[in-house]
């Protein structure tokens, strides 16, 4: 799942937080395709080129906080 | 400001749920209908409204009957988790009762499993509400 998209990322981290921090990136398989302000932008950019295909919108953070789940409605 | 109420018939068993319509977002929608591709059809789920969810969850099941394709990912740590797990994130729109809609919310994809419900509302959408749990008349509103 999107495995591509996130090796891209990792690789390109170090620059992409040096001048994009808390932006939004768009990424197709192993191409940056640009930088966005908002997450609307981002995805609105990614359905125009790719339409339904799997995309990453990933917004450019230090180190990516997880989602929690307290209760026991997840089965993970 | 828009709500919906339900009465639910032991809320402490099965908690404050509701059905809902999800689809895809409204960005994906007008973005498709421009370029005269096909949209979708909503597809009716139970939610749970859950205040220990710090994110939206759909299932598997649910995602794949949209046909949509993930746009993201984000790590998740439940109970069960030693360490976060990956997980696919969908860009959706969450219609409620009473016409009370959200039209982009990044819901993340995992199994509910054995339960009765698709959808956890989480407090990515609670950010934005009012809810009013009354446990004694088992009914609860949430306000927009």
């Amino acid at each position: 799942m999107l495995e591509r998209e996130l090796a891209t990322y990792r690789a390109n981290h170090g620059q992409l937080l040096g001048e994009h921090k808390g932006k939004f990136v768009l990424i197709k398989n192993d191409d940056i395709v640009d930088v966005f302000s908002s997450i609307d932008d981002a995805l609105k950019h990614g359905y125009e080129l790719f339409e339904n295909e799997t995309f990453l919108v990933k917004q450019v953070l230090e180190v990516d906080v997880p989602h929690n789940f307290t209760s026991f409605q997840i089965t993970v | 400001m828009p709500s919906f109420t339900n009465q639910i018939a032991n809320m402490v068993q099965v908690g404050p749920i509701v059905e809902i319509a999800v689809a895809p977002s409204l960005l994906y929608v007008q973005t498709m209908t421009k370029k005269g591709k096909t949209i979708p059809a909503p597809v009716k789920a139970v939610a749970m409204i859950d205040t220990g969810a710090s994110g939206t969850v759909v299932t598997p099941g649910l995602v794949q009957q949209l046909g949509l394709s993930p746009v993201g990912t984000s790590k998740m740590s439940t109970p069960s988790t030693v360490a976060a797990v990956e997980a696919a994130v969908y860009n959706l729109g969450l219609a409620f009762p009473n016409g009370v809609s959200i039209p982009s919310v990044m819901a993340l994809e995992a199994p509910l499993g054995g339960q009765h419900i698709q959808c956890l509302i989480g407090r990515d959408v609670l950010q934005h509400c009012v809810l009013n749990y009354v446990g004694y008349i088992n009914q609860y509103t949430l306000s927009f």
